[in-house]
């Protein structure tokens, strides 16, 4: 009886830390995609370089795709367990999203279009 | 702009991940062990340690760098249209296709790892390893992880599966990939056809190349493509057939020596 009582409360630790983690884990992507977003917000250079190509209505529409790329990001850094902040990382999510801006851009040129 | 890497950090995870799986596993496995006779200090748990702190401290910046280089090449291959409807469809439609796809994708890839030679000299590192437990699911060469890595990422790449689907999900993942190999034998009853257990994957660690049970998450890949092994035990011997135990630093290079006559 005690013997059963113990390894129920094992397994009860051992599944309530493991759910803990999973929870943390998607909350910290969550996290970290708000500073992505504000950190692309705050490049200025980068919005008035792009304004120069593209109508300032499509830099916020480029905020899903900043999403989008930053969700890469995440999965590639999340299966390896640590998710580091690295000036590789932030650098390339805002290459990326320039990229991704320009995708969408010429995106929305081809459906008006049609 | 661009922030410092920040190794405070990097050491917080890496070691806090590792208390937390402590926490999570070295009691379930003196509970349920599948193993009476091994102790949590088994047999070159160093070496797992070491490959733990290496992929953890050192090996992430590489797998990151080149699966950043492909992410974003790959997701410009698909169409933003077709990216749309995917992420335009029910929420559960989506969990089910990234579990669904994300198997049969790991499934093969792990065959191919197994057979086609190139790939085996990287993925043997992981099948050295011969006793089992939560540690010893680290042990991995660091270029067999970025094949892997990139193989379990490709739907989410290509397809364009929202952030809210993947997140828990790969946590979830990453865990069971540590849960499989730790010394732990939980009886689950019918539903042994389902899901995964860490008796299907000993025996995907036996001395034998063709082992079987190539699946994770669960065995379906495998009924479904006739590799299912379950004799309804655990194995005796695990490893790779005529290898002794090497350093952790031999098992970085040896998939680059010549090969051995
Ligand atoms: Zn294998
Ligand atoms: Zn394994």
């Amino acid at each position: 009886m005690l013997k059963n009582l113990n390894k129920i409360f094992v397994l009860l630790f051992a599944v309530s830390l493991s759910a803990a983690f999973i929870w943390y884990q998607s909350g910290e992507a969550d996290d970290e995609l708000a500073d992505s977003v504000q950190i692309f917000d705050q490049s200025d250079a980068l919005v008035a370089q792009l304004t120069k190509v593209v109508a300032p209505d499509t830099i916020k529409v480029s905020r899903d795709s900043l999403r989008k790329i930053y969700r890469i990001m995440w999965t590639s850094k999340s299966s390896m367990m640590s998710p580091p902040k690295t000036v590789y990382v932030w650098d390339s999510v805002i290459r990326s999203a320039t990229d991704a801006i320009m995708l969408d851009y010429m995106d929305s040129l081809v459906f008006q279009k049609h | 702009m661009v922030s410092i890497p920040d190794y405070t950090r990097i050491l917080f995870f890496s070691f806090g991940g590792l208390l937390l799986f402590g926490l999570i596993f070295i009691p379930m496995e003196r509970t349920f062990p599948a193993y009476p006779n091994q102790n949590i200090i088994r047999p070159r748990w160093r070496t797992d340690l070491l490959f733990y702190l290496g992929q953890n401290l050192f090996w992430s910046w590489l797998v990151l760098w080149i699966l950043g280089q492909f992410g974003t090449w790959l997701q410009a291959l698909v169409p933003i249209s077709f990216q749309r409807t995917i992420q335009e469809q029910n929420y559960f439609l989506q969990v089910t296709e990234v579990v669904i796809l994300s198997d049969l994708l790991i499934y093969w890839a792990h065959r191919w790892q197994h057979s086609w030679s190139f790939l085996w000299r990287f993925h043997k590192t992981h099948h050295t390893a011969e006793h089992l437990d939560w540690l010893a699911a680290y042990r991995e060469h660091p270029l067999d992880t970025v094949f892997t890595v990139g193989v379990i990422n490709l739907p989410a790449f290509c397809l364009g599966f929202p952030l809210e689907t993947l997140a828990g999900f790969i946590a979830f993942r990453g865990l069971w990939a540590v849960y499989i190999h730790s010394n732990v034998s939980l009886p689950i009853g019918p539903l042994k056809w389902v899901i995964g257990s860490p008796e299907l994957h000993h025996w995907h660690h036996v001395k034998e190349r063709n082992c079987g049970n190539y699946a994770n998450l669960s065995p379906l890949m495998d009924l479904l493509f006739g590799t299912h092994v379950a004799p309804g035990h655990f194995p005796d011997e695990l490893g790779v057939n005529g290898e002794g135990p090497k350093s952790y630093w031999y098992y970085l290079i040896e998939p680059f020596l010549p090969k051995r006559k």
